[in-house]
């Protein structure tokens, strides 16, 4: 998410007397509403983000009945899902102080506590799973993990653009186990919709919270050095993240060019906020002394305890900045490999990123190239007799995936039978009263003899099937009759072919 | 013991011992036979070859140890692996990530040119994890780098927004999934160990922790084969975004 901000230089506060007009603008600047020349309206796209930002919160919140039984909809209808939610954003950026996020059964756990907190008489099994339904939501279950993606009216181009975003990522750590964390936007939706980096939005705070102290405001100042403290959590998981995408994958960044930079900034940014926070502790203790009334005394105390929480977290980054290199080192070592200058590409210096930057579809579309390279040949599978032809006649299409839109369904019309039931049975009475003179027949004298009594041509060509179809003994409707091939052909108007012999046979137990 | 006769019927026989992925000249005396005869006698030799060209084949390498390394002669070959045979109905974008998740775990086992080429190398054991990290690390740090203009197309959209846009794992998921990172780095795994790609060197209970090694038919397919048509394909980018 692009972020801007301008924000005054440090020396600006360093005074100590910073006027109230000097705070307004950093709230209302990174928030711009602009009227763009060309059509008149106004650039609205940041705010329309970040409202968008809440989308899935809110949906949870009124698909919460759908699904479940009548219990399980009592159960939840007076949860506020926004606050579970909320709650669990929270543990999650708490977690990241110990561990890198928090594993899906800790969220799961914890939601079911608050849930039952909200409303004692929940059921365990109903707590579990609205604390289910409330870590699916932020993960997009429903969506198969996949990213949000929200359309919003874009002003400058005049267009409707998507917005694609995760409010958590389930990530491993480093030793491999998955946990939840939240991303970027987990953290705004999380801290409100002060779109500001962690390090400008901490300064920012930083100048509010020496305001409120010197106005007095201690309840208002415990507020802000509370989301102070988040950002230094969310800070300090900004740069462990890339640390450790830089410990796991050592060959795929260029230390001094991608971290040195990087980290020298954090590092410069933590001796600020430390230094300011030095200073504002001292502020606060001198309040302390000074303070009589018991609620101020509780504020400025907790207010005194919040700035030193932040500190620790700011220690725990100058940690994890200070041993990043050892680490690193470390990393490459595990996974040395000499390399010597060749005229190839290598695999994973050159060709996996330049297939990185193929569009998906031409990845698609050349996947079969480069799969039939790198298999071996593989037998094609027979499991039937049956399928050789079909093995054999088969053209080998790429897997087309089916259109969403499936075009009209139109009513299935059978075909109409060749011939008509009555015409069948007319036939088949007809051969039926010829075999039952016992006498032996061959085909193109019973279709002689059709022809002679009469019988028409659609007639005769049924007679015909009927008498090949009692060819196989398992298709014959006439048990009493062996049917024989001949050996010679015939040929008549209505068909030709090799002829068969007809031969009565004993009763039709015997058969049987 | 006699030697076999360099006849069309023991070329057949050879090519069908080829076939056979599983096996290996070690231990099967036939084999061992009938592949000293293809390295020794020329007529044998072109028989062979005939045979093998005419299945739509092609041979890729022969050693006495490892045996004859058969492939298929072109994508439209019989006997050829499809991206379909592998899990059929995926979407262009699960499709483009499979790919890359192939082409992942290749580099993990031969990061360079030079140790592919190298026959004394052996690529140290690599867990999923491994392949996992390769590939989302990098699709992550070019989705950093690169200014992607914002009403890009879905299909013209680059590979690593794809692979950077699945989640890393679907929670209390089971099957491979083409849906993850993970997914797909487990459906390729799974099946390159079917097809005698890798072999499973350490079983775990949990599968990232598994370790796989490259086999020998890997590197040379690789070699032979799969390099240049991966150069090729790389030939193909379009720029569609500007790079950091």
């Amino acid at each position: 998410m692009q972020r801007e901000t301008s924000l005054p230089s440090t020396a600006d506060v360093g005074s100590g007397a910073v006027a109230s007009a000097d705070v307004q603008p950093l709230i209302a600047e990174p928030i711009e509403v602009t009227q763009l020349p060309s059509s008149g309206l106004l650039n609205l796209s940041r705010q329309q983000r970040n409202l968008l930002l809440l989308r899935p919160v809110f949906q949870l919140e009124r698909d919460k009945m759908l699904g479940g039984d009548e219990a399980y909809r009592n159960a939840v209808q007076s949860i506020d899902t926004h606050y579970l939610a909320l709650s669990a954003l929270d543990l999650m950026m708490e977690a990241t102080t110990v561990a890198s996020g928090s594993t899906s059964s800790e969220i799961l756990t914890h939601l079911a506590e608050i849930a039952l907190r909200i409303k004692p008489e929940l059921t365990a099994p109903h707590a579990r799973r609205i604390s289910e339904a409330v870590l699916d939501a932020l993960d997009n279950k429903a969506n198969n993990h996949r990213e949000f993606s929200f359309d919003y009216f874009d002003a400058p181009s005049m267009t409707t653009r998507a917005f694609r975003f995760r409010l958590v990522r389930f990530e491993p750590d480093l030793d491999d186990v998955y946990r939840y964390r939240p991303t970027e936007e987990g953290y705004l939706v999380y801290l409100g919709m002060l779109d500001l980096s962690p390090e400008d939005a901490q300064e920012l705070m930083e100048k509010m919270l020496e305001l409120l102290v010197q106005r007095g405001s201690f309840k208002a100042a415990l507020d802000i050095a509370q989301r102070a403290r988040k950002l230094s959590l969310e800070y300090r998981q900004l740069i462990r993240d890339r640390l450790y995408q830089a410990y796991r994958a050592p060959g795929s960044v260029n230390w001094s060019r991608d971290m040195t930079g990087r980290l020298d900034l954090a590092r410069d940014h933590v001796r600020k906020r430390q230094a300011e926070d030095a200073r504002m502790e001292d502020a606060v203790q001198g309040s302390l002394f000074e303070a009589s009334d018991l609620q101020t005394r509780e504020s400025l105390v907790a207010l005194r305890d919040t700035l030193r929480g932040a500190g620790l977290i700011r220690m725990q980054l100058v940690t994890d900045i200070n041993v990043a290199p050892e680490l690193f080192i470390e990393a490459q070592r595990a996974v040395f490999r000499a390399r010597r200058p060749t005229g190839l590409p290598d695999l994973e210096s050159q060709l996996l990123p330049q297939l990185l930057n193929l569009s998906s579809t031409t990845l698609a579309n050349q996947a079969n190239n480069l799969i039939s390279a790198l298999y071996p040949p593989s037998m094609p599978r027979i499991y039937d007799l049956n399928s050789v032809f079909a093995l054999l006649l088969e053209q080998r299409f790429d897997d087309v995936v089916a259109e969403e839109d499936d075009g009209e369904l139109e009513r299935f019309v059978p075909l109409p039978d060749q011939f008509p039931q009555a015409l069948i049975q007319q036939a088949n009475d007809w051969l039926a009263t010829m075999f039952a003179r016992g006498a032996s027949w061959r085909l193109d004298q019973l279709l002689e003899a059709a022809e002679d009594a009469g019988m028409s041509k659609t007639l005769r060509r049924c007679l015909v099937l009927i008498l090949y179809r009692t060819f196989a003994p398992s298709e014959s409707e006439y048990k009493t009759v062996s049917v024989r091939l001949m050996g010679e052909s015939f040929q008549l108007d209505v068909a030709q072919g090799c002829n068969l012999e007809f031969l009565p046979k004993g009763e039709p137990d015997d058969i049987a | 013991m006699t030697s076999p006769e360099p006849s069309v019927r023991n070329a057949a026989r050879l090519a069908y011992k080829a076939l056979h992925t599983a096996l290996s000249p070690i231990n099967d005396a036939e084999y061992r036979e009938l592949l000293a005869l293809y390295r020794a006698d020329p007529v044998f030799h072109r028989h062979v070859e005939d045979v093998v060209t005419g299945l739509e084949l092609q041979i890729l390498d022969s050693t006495e140890s490892r045996g004859l390394v058969v492939v298929p002669a072109s994508r439209e070959s019989r006997f050829s692996v499809r991206l379909a045979d592998i899990r059929a109905g995926m979407s262009p974008d699960q499709k483009a990530a499979l790919v890359l998740a192939h082409v992942a775990i290749a580099a993990v086992f031969f990061p360079t040119t030079d140790v592919l080429d190298d026959d004394n190398y052996s690529p140290p054991p690599s867990s999923l994890a491994a392949c996992r990290d390769t590939l989302y690390a990098l699709a992550r740090r070019l989705k950093e780098t690169t200014d992607l203009p914002a009403d890009i197309p879905p299909e013209l959209a680059p590979g690593w927004d794809a692979i950077a846009a699945l989640p890393m794992a679907i929670p209390a998921g089971q099957r491979a999934s083409a849906s993850s990172v993970v997914g797909v780095v487990k459906i390729a795994l799974n099946h390159m160990l079917q097809n005698g790609l890798v072999r499973l060197d350490r079983e775990a209970v949990d599968d990232t922790a598994a370790t796989y090694t490259p086999t020998h038919r890997l590197r040379v397919q690789l070699r032979e084969l799969a390099l240049r048509r991966l150069y090729e394909m790389a030939q193909l980018v379009t720029p569609v975004a500007k790079v950091d």
